[in-house]
């Protein structure tokens, strides 16, 4: 379990002439994080360096003490799993599993004890409780927003990375998510970094980091 | 959740696209089966009804067409030969047993075969209700025969004369005075009369009487070599060598087995191949599943588990499937073709060949599985997501 998530002289190169950078910064436990920024501004990119799913060309990102330079895909693939959830604007689910199968997704990959209770807590926390027998096609979208925040969490991770979580959501569903994500940094000390485009979370949070073109 | 729901659940979504590929390989591996099994009776049916005769004396013509004829009654005969010139060349020392047969009416499409008696122990006749055929006209036949003539001891019938049924009636009533224990050979399909029934319903005068055969057994293994010689060269009929026929039919079935063989295993083999096509293309379609089940922790080397348990469990129920269908089928037709065809279909549950099938099942199931596997372990998360 890990309290701190840190980065510091971060930049990547596609190719040689065209290198992005990133402010430094760090997120605590219990805290929120909004990065903002038109797209094409390297956000999804930096998320990418954070969750170790590319790998660190400049600078470091620090899981706590560990450091994800120079790491294997194999060792940033069970540092990410481990310590951080991964929330995506387009919330995919596997179609021929249920709502709950599809929950249980992460434990599997982990090799985890699947904690039902801790499920259910969560899917009656976020008011999905009533879809888990549903296939997800039978969801809404905001629906599915919720249900990806309760399986990003069924494993209980330190962090929760969600990159444009509300883009495709209309005003009430992301005033819904928002909400939500302020509850969990409250009541389950997760540190929360959203990317987004989108100016109503601008105006939610304090805590904000531009990204600049 | 787990490797083989996960796996099982990704098949069955998609059992409409993939079911005539799996039909495909199970009646691949259903034929194999069932052409080993043919092919493992018909060679123990071919020794069976052999027994031990060494040589056929019959009239000259094909050799083969004497053997069909006069030990697997399945030809006609190539004619008749002198009974005196028989009884003449039986008196050599090299014969230990001469067995004589002659025929040429039928009942009901079933052959009435006269024969000394020598004949019922050629095949272990053990009669279970009335005797063997001892005077002029008793006939005897097998449990199988019996039922499905209709036949039992007391019953009277006519024979027709030839081979077909068309042929005339004769007048004589044969009268069944024996039913024997089914043997798994020929005796199962033959109405089983004296030599002298047959010349009576012929009007044969005794100077003139004449067989269909004569089944020689001999006394050492040299008699192979001299007693065909020596009949061939001096009598009016030829000694054919069943040894030598029975490996022409071999060679004659030769041909065609490999073509049924090739023809199985190209069913095997192409709906293999398409169960592999469709799974590399479904592995393409679920790039974004992959993704998610990686950026979860999942190691490529697990996701390539749940393509191979797609594969092992489609080529693995399609043998399960393949092999109850043939099996199922061998079990309930095999009744049918031993009295129809003389073919005693050898059932096992589960044979060396069907496991060899199972091999071959998995094999290919780790074959198939190879490309979408390469493209699981050359796929990263971040490309993934860039293409999604």
């Amino acid at each position: 379990m890990i309290d701190k998530l840190e980065w510091n002289s971060l930049s990547y190169s596609y190719n040689q002439t065209n290198t992005i950078s990133f402010p430094d910064g760090r997120i605590n436990r219990g805290e929120v994080l909004a990065a903002i920024g038109p797209s094409g501004s390297g956000k999804s990119t930096w998320l990418q360096l954070l969750s170790g799913i590319l790998a660190i060309q400049k600078g470091d990102v620090h899981y706590g003490e560990t450091s994800l330079k120079g790491t294997s895909e194999r060792r940033r693939d069970k540092l990410r799993a481990q310590n951080v959830g991964l929330v995506f604007q387009n919330n995919h689910f596997l179609n021929e599993l249920s709502v709950s199968d599809n929950l249980s997704l992460p434990a599997f990959a982990q090799k985890h004890q699947l904690d039902s209770n801790h499920i259910a807590e969560l899917a009656n926390r976020l008011h999905v409780d009533h879809l888990l027998n549903r296939k997800p096609k039978e969801c809404s979208v905001g629906e599915l927003q919720r249900l990806s925040i309760v399986r990003t969490l069924s494993t209980r991770p330190s962090f929760l990375l969600a990159d444009e979580p509300t883009s495709a959501l209309d005003d009430v569903n992301t005033e819904s998510i928002l909400s939500i994500f302020d509850e969990l940094v409250a009541d389950l000390n997760i540190g929360v970094l959203i990317v987004t485009h989108d100016n109503r979370v601008k105006s939610h949070f304090s805590n904000t980091i531009n990204f600049g073109k | 959740m787990n490797t083989f729901k996960l796996g099982f659940l990704q098949v069955w979504t998609r059992r409409s696209r993939l079911f005539i590929q799996w039909a495909m390989v199970c009646i691949g591996l259903a034929l194999v089966s069932g052409f080993f099994t043919f092919e493992k009776s018909t060679d123990a049916q071919l020794v069976n009804d052999l027994s031990s005769i060494d040589q056929i004396w019959c009239a000259k013509g094909s050799p083969l067409q004497g053997l069909l004829a006069n030990v697997y009654h399945i030809d006609n005969p190539t004619g008749n030969i002198s009974l005196s010139e028989v009884n003449e060349y039986a008196q050599n020392p090299m014969i230990e047993r001469v067995t004589r047969i002659s025929y040429g009416d039928v009942y009901k499409g079933r052959r009435i075969l006269g024969a000394d008696a020598s004949w019922s122990d050629l095949y272990s006749l053990n009669p279970t209700e009335g005797k063997l055929p001892e005077n002029e006209m008793e006939v005897a036949l097998s449990k199988a025969l019996s039922a499905e003539l209709g036949l039992k001891v007391g019953s009277t019938f006519h024979g027709q004369h030839g081979n077909a049924e068309s042929g005339h009636e004769h007048e004589e009533d044969y009268v069944v005075v024996g039913i024997y224990e089914n043997t798994g050979t020929v005796a199962d399909r033959i109405l089983l009369t004296s030599l002298s029934s047959v010349w009576h319903v012929h009007h044969s005068d005794e100077e003139s009487k004449e067989i269909t055969a004569a089944l020689i057994e001999t006394t050492s293994p040299m008699a192979l070599f001299q007693l065909p010689r020596l009949i061939n060269s001096k009598s009016t009929f030829q000694a054919v060598l069943p040894s030598i026929e029975v490996n022409r039919i071999h060679a004659l079935l030769g041909n065609t087995q490999s073509a049924f063989i090739a023809l199985s295993a190209l069913f095997l083999l192409l709906g293999g191949l398409s169960i592999g096509i469709t799974i590399h293309e479904t592995v393409r379609a679920q790039q974004f599943d992959h993704t998610l089940l990686r950026v979860f922790g999942l190691s490529p080397f697990r996701l390539a588990l749940t393509i191979w348990t797609q594969t092992l469990l489609l080529l693995g129920s399609a043998w399960v499937v393949g092999m109850l269908f043939i099996k199922l089928t061998i079990y309930a037709l095999s009744p049918t073709i031993a009295v129809d065809y003389g073919l005693e279909l050898q059932f096992e549950v589960m044979n060396s060949t069907d496991f060899k099938l199972l091999a071959v099942a998995i094999i290919l199931g780790l074959i198939i599985a190879i490309p979408p596997v390469i493209r699981i372990f050359k796929t990263t998360i971040h490309k993934n997501l860039k293409n999604a």
